[in-house]
């Protein structure tokens, strides 16, 4: 783990203090995943940590630098010693920028961007390959591949501060295209609203099936959770532009937020029948708690 | 009973508009537009309330609900509903208003400004307005008489028209009549009644009048009560009342000697005489001025000390408290210039200036014949009587033979003595004598009650007359204004005429065989009769004759209707006297409210009916009067209209018809109350529209 501090500018995602609070946390997996290179997380492979693991006999051909003397000493049979080996770990971050995203008082993409960057910092700061893909609407995709050190969090900010979210949500083509580029197994944080005309099935099902360890945050805003309507209204799908009459009166207020609510329970009964970590953000609670207490209990950072 | 009824049921037909609301509520419904991030979510609610849809979206649309509710309300107000409250007027009403001159006292309505019958017209008009479909009304107006101003109808523009006509007459209050008119188109029609407006200012009336004594008889108490229940007597006016009236004025012409020896002159003097009452509840000090309408004289001020008006039990109790009625009620005189003649105007005030009853603030009094005293002699010849009543300094003689008489009075009757103030009959009277002042000398007066007694003579004979000679003087009454001073004592007559006399004349000389001089007095004649002639005694030479003259002359001519002040109440008729030629003369009613042509004749007296209003009426139009023409003053001068304390109840026979506080009380329209709903909620709808367009 680094001590260094990164001075964020003015107007960044995330505070110095934050971050600095940041440093002290870590990504972690239940599963433990292989690395490319040698990092700070302790693998399933033995290596050459500091850390002992076990014993093996020796076999012709091992480095005898490993050999356990005092155990020859004592039992005259040549033991190698084995230790931990540490390991980089994969991290995967996905964020929707659909036009559905760009709303509420609190702007959802907004939040949606401020939890990508302080799990993506987390991975940074802890030598983990973070890749973070943006998907708006039209196919059209940001990515920013395998970062990994400090120095890339500025350019980090800069790149999640420069996305406008527009368009038509499609997460099953978005995971689609992110699991093409990156096989390698790895923590997948998947932060959206999930409300894809298509269902929020597909895209969950392919990164699972991907073997990530899938963590899938939900982040609605309070208005679309309790709207305030009342009265004769033409309801404006922001990404469809799809016009729908209602009159908001109070059955139908509660059967909207009814109907929410199972929307909610249905994607979580879904993440958990599948190992996926599904968190409920709503705008209203401040991301700070979201990232140190509630991801926290999640597990997805240490 | 239904508590809530429609005058005008077919106004609930406008309830059909709400049909094509709803329509159009469907039909250009205006909705907001409102971007969602996703309508997902909506769409499966919508699919889920796809059944009973429409319901929904009726369901809390305020505006749509406002809107019909608005129509609803205009619906109803068109319906004209209306409350039962406690007293359910009958469907056939007589509304009994009193139009008397209590009336007009300005103690009534919100400010305590408004005059009584004011706001009983205002009441009448609501209750007009409240009246059903199938109700009908009828007006009557009561004052001296009552007035039928309306069938029963139901044409409410025609009865609120002959209602704005109505206003108060200076007139007395003769309930009975009104009460029993009223009754009667009541129980005319099925569940009549009788609504009475008034202060109840009235006397008591009696219940075998309004009910009719036959009836009375043959009803049991119950009958009588419930025809009695047909009325419903609304109070105006309050319970107490700051009024100080003038309630009587009178004046009195007579001659009146000034000076002594040669210097004296005969003058014609008016006395005034003004009644003031107080009413009020607290004493009081009023001024009362008296004052000429040509200004002939300077104004004459009094001021009254009057005590507060003892009333009810306090009254039984005069004793105890040292009050008593007459305390609050005063009598002034006032003495008017010698041979003064005009308008004479009593005016009373009070030092706070508080008197809401003016009609009898003010009485006024015509005085006339300016030019003093005027007597006519009818007489052969006679030198002693021209002797003397030419010593009467400031009198006009005038001197008629028997025969011109004759010929003239066969001619113009009464008219031909018209102009005298008192006439001297000397052996010769005319066939009736019914106003003004005379003396017949030697003649039995042509008056009600005088007869010459006779004496039955033999059959077949005329009766004779009975002459009684060389009577003794048994007594004279000098108390008698004719006789004052006069001493008859020393008088010898040789031959009297028997006369038999009414009991209402008073014999001021009183001889052996029968009276020898007699007076009589009713309101419009003094006659002093003498019932010997002058020459078969020694009269003429005794000094009681001039004495006794000139005192006759003064006491009849104080009813010569030349001179006779003339005021009246109103109610009375005006009489007209006869003029010659029998000209067609105007007269016009006070502040020319209204004229009337009036066709006097040459013999009879003309009269005229509706003096209902006090001030002073002119008569133009004849040949020889000045151009203002003759004047006639009409006061109210009435105590029980001045005593204008509003009753709690109006007391028939035993029974007391209790004041109900209000006429409208019966049925209470709302539909003005709808309106104003419908308004408010127009402007809640107008406020809410705004605010969503503006959201």
């Amino acid at each position: 783990m680094s001590g260094t501090a990164v001075k964020s500018p003015p107007g960044a995602l995330l505070t110095p203090e934050f971050m600095a609070r940041l440093d002290a946390l870590a990504v972690v997996s239940k599963k433990i995943l292989a690395g490319k290179l040698r990092g700070e997380r302790r693998s399933r492979k033995k290596g050459e940590s500091m850390e002992f693991a076990d014993y093996r006999n020796y076999s012709q051909g091992d480095d005898l630098r490993r050999i356990d003397w005092s155990l020859f000493a004592r039992l005259e049979r040549l033991f190698l010693k084995l230790y931990q080996a540490e390991e980089d770990l994969s991290v995967y971050i996905l964020v929707d920028a659909s036009a559905s995203m760009d709303f509420g008082g609190v702007n959802k993409f907004d939040y949606a961007r401020k939890v990508a960057a302080a799990v993506a910092y987390i991975g940074i700061a802890n030598l983990d390959r973070v890749s973070i893909g943006v998907y708006g609407g039209g196919g059209e995709e940001h990515v920013m591949p395998d970062i990994r050190g400090k120095k890339q969090v500025l350019r980090l900010f800069k790149f999640l501060s420069e996305i406008k979210p527009h368009g038509q949500t499609d997460l099953v083509d978005a995971c689609k295209r992110f699991i093409l580029r990156n096989r390698r197994p790895g923590i997948c944080l998947l932060v959206s609203d999930f409300l894809d005309p298509n269902g929020f099935e597909g895209p969950l099902k392919a990164l699972v099936a991907n073997r990530m360890d899938t963590f899938a945050v939900h982040v609605l805003a309070p208005e679309e959770v309790d709207p305030t309507l009342a009265g004769d209204f033409m309801l404006v799908d922001s990404e469809t532009g799809e016009r729908l009459d209602v009159t908001a009166s109070r059955t139908l207020v509660e059967n909207y937020q009814k109907t929410v609510r199972g929307f909610c329970s249905s994607l979580q009964q879904f993440c958990a029948a599948r190992d996926v970590t599904y968190l409920f953000a709503s705008t209203d609670l401040p991301f700070e708690v979201l990232v140190l207490n509630y991801l926290r209990t999640a597990g997805l950072v240490r | 009973m239904n508590f809530l009824n429609f005058l005008e049921p077919l106004g609930l037909a406008g309830l059909a508009a709400l049909a094509p609301i709803v329509a159009l509520y469907f039909l250009k419904l205006r909705r907001e537009e409102r971007v969602v991030p996703s309508t997902l979510l909506w769409k499966k609610v919508i699919k889920d309330l796809h059944v009973n849809a429409p319901f929904q979206r009726l369901k809390y649309s305020l505006l749509l609900l406002l809107q019909l509710l608005l129509v609803a309300l205009l619906a109803f107000a068109l319906a004209r509903p209306f409350l039962n409250m406690a007293a359910e007027t009958g469907t056939y009403t007589v509304l009994l208003i009193d139009t008397s001159a209590s009336m007009a006292t300005r103690d009534s309505g919100p400010d305590g400004k408004r005059s009584r019958l004011q706001q009983a017209l205002e009441d009448a008009k609501q209750k007009i307005d409240d009246m059903g479909r199938i109700d009908e009304m009828c007006i009557v107006a009561f004052d001296e008489d009552p007035r039928r101003i309306t069938p029963f109808t139901n044409d409410r523009s025609y009865l609120k028209k002959k209602l704005i006509e109505l206003e108060p007459r200076h007139l007395r209050t003769q309930a009975q009549e009104a009460f029993q008119t009223a009754l009667a188109m009541a129980e005319e029609r099925r569940g009549g009644e009788v609504v009475v407006l008034s202060d109840g200012s009235f006397d008591k009336l009696s219940l075998q009048q309004l009910l009719g004594e036959a009836a009375l008889g043959a009803n049991t108490e119950e009958v009588s009560m419930a025809r009695l229940r047909k009325f419903r007597f609304v109070k105006y006016g309050k319970e107490y009342t700051d009024n100080v009236g003038i309630t009587n004025i009178s004046a009195r012409t007579r001659l009146v000697s000034q000076g002594t020896g040669a210097d004296r002159l005969e003058q014609l003097e008016t006395q005034l005489f003004v009644m003031v009452e107080n009413y009020a509840i607290d004493d009081v000090k009023a001024i009362l001025t008296i004052s000429s309408d040509t200004g002939s004289f300077a104004p004459m001020v009094k001021v009254v000390d009057l005590k507060a008006r003892v009333r009810g039990a306090e009254s039984l109790n005069a004793e105890a408290t040292g009050r008593t009625m007459e305390d609050s009620r005063v009598a002034q005189a006032f003495r008017l210039p010698p041979n003064y003649t005009g308008v004479v105007t009593a005016t009373l005030s009070t030092q706070n200036g508080e008197d809401s009853f003016a009609l009898d603030n003010i009485g006024r009094v015509v005085v006339g014949g300016s030019e003093g005293m005027r007597v006519l002699l009818i007489t052969q010849a006679n030198y002693f009587i021209e002797k003397v009543l030419v010593v009467m300094k400031g009198c006009t003689v005038a001197k008629m033979s028997p025969e011109d008489f004759e010929k003239d009075w066969s001619q113009r009757g009464a008219q031909s003595v018209a102009e005298y103030d008192a006439i001297i009959f000397d052996g010769i009277a005319p066939s009736r004598w019914d106003d003004g002042g005379a003396i017949f000398l030697g003649v039995l007066p042509p008056l009600p009650g005088f007869k010459v007694k006779t004496v039955d003579a033999e059959a077949g004979a005329e009766p004779k007359p009975v002459k009684l000679e060389w009577p003794k003087i048994v007594d004279w009454d000098v108390a008698h204004p004719a006789m004052r001073y006069v001493n008859f004592g020393n008088v010898q007559i040789k031959e009297v005429q028997g006369w038999e006399i009414p009991k209402t004349s008073s014999v001021l000389v009183e001889g052996s065989g029968g009276p020898l001089i007699v007076a009589t007095e009713s309101d419009r004649v003094n006659a002093v009769g003498v019932a010997f002639e002058l020459l078969a005694s020694d009269w003429p030479y005794r000094a009681s004759l001039p004495l006794f003259l000139r005192n006759a002359v003064g006491w009849v001519s104080e009813v010569s209707p030349r001179r006779r002040p003339m005021a009246q109440r109103t109610g009375e008729m005006l009489v007209l006297p006869p003029v010659d030629g029998a000209p067609t003369a105007t007269l016009a009613w006070p502040e020319g409210a209204r004229t009337l042509e009036v066709a006097l004749s040459a013999t009879t007296k003309q009269r005229v009916p509706n003096i209902d209003t006090i001030g002073l009426y002119r008569l133009t139009g004849i040949t020889g009067d000045p151009p203002e023409g003759r004047i006639y003053a009409a006061n109210l001068a009435d105590p029980r209209e001045s005593d204008n304390v509003a009753q709690d109840a109006v007391q028939i026979g035993e029974e007391s018809l209790e004041a109900t506080p209000s006429a409208v009380e019966g049925k209470r329209e709302i539909w003005r109350n709808l309106v104003f709903v419908a308004v408010c909620l127009l402007l809640a709808e107008w406020a809410i529209y705004h605010r969503r367009v503006g959201m």
